[in-house]
């Protein structure tokens, strides 16, 4: 589902590169259950993407071009209060934005489990990592192999750290 | 106050309209950090100006 707030007629309101701009940023929108919320005001817009795993509420793309950043932060909360918890695991630069938002942070490792060879359809991404994804699982015990991204979650950790990349 | 946000932007702002949201928080951390305080993100987003930010960390 896609909600989008401000612009009534999206194509008229969005000056930078219309509809396909924005939709260039929906990275994960091959996947049918994610939630997409979208703030557009003239050549401004910022998106953010929700996917729920398990119970579990991932964000999964968080973009922002030329939204002033009172703007940005308050839609960001307000997009997201629906949700009574949620966690992501962002890159470099995103981890400032859930830092400010007052996210918990843990370390992330990798385990050696064989649970997704049997619960899950063959996927593309298991092609990038020569298979090896398939073999291990994220969480936040601690093994030897200490991913360099960190988990941020608002209020319990999930059962099961999903990620829609590995 | 100025130079200290100068060298978070790297850059010389005159509004606070010249400053993105990732940079906000660069601040906020910054200024946190110098200033010894805990102001919050929606704070300084709060601010008009520049001088109301600086007025935070007074």
């Amino acid at each position: 589902m896609i909600y989008i707030s401000k612009s009534i007629n999206i194509n008229d309101r969005i000056a930078i590169g219309g509809l396909d701009c924005i939709m260039d940023k929906l990275k994960s929108r091959k996947y049918p259950d994610v939630d997409y919320y979208i703030y557009t005001l003239d050549d401004s817009f910022c998106v953010v993407g929700v996917i729920s795993f398990n119970g579990s509420n991932c964000i999964i793309d968080l973009h922002n071009t030329n939204v002033k950043a009172s703007i940005f932060f308050n839609w960001l909360r307000e997009s997201l209060s629906k949700y009574d918890d949620f966690y992501c695991v962002p890159n470099n630069e995103g981890k400032f934005v859930w830092q400010a938002l007052g996210l918990k942070q843990k370390s992330l490792y990798l385990k050696f489990s064989t649970k997704k060879i049997f619960r899950r359809k063959l996927k593309a991404r298991y092609l990038k990592f020569l298979f090896l994804n398939m073999f291990f699982e994220v969480c936040t015990e601690k093994t030897i192999l200490k991913l360099k991204k960190n988990i941020y979650y608002k209020g319990e950790l999930p059962v099961r750290v999903e990620l829609d990349t590995f | 106050m100025e130079e200290l946000l100068f060298k978070v932007l790297k850059r010389e702002v005159s509004a606070i309209g010249e400053i993105s949201s990732i940079e906000m928080v660069f601040i906020m951390t910054e200024f946190n950090d110098v200033y010894n305080k805990e102001i919050g993100i929606f704070d300084i987003i709060d601010c008009k100006d520049l001088s109301e930010i600086y007025d935070l960390y007074q």
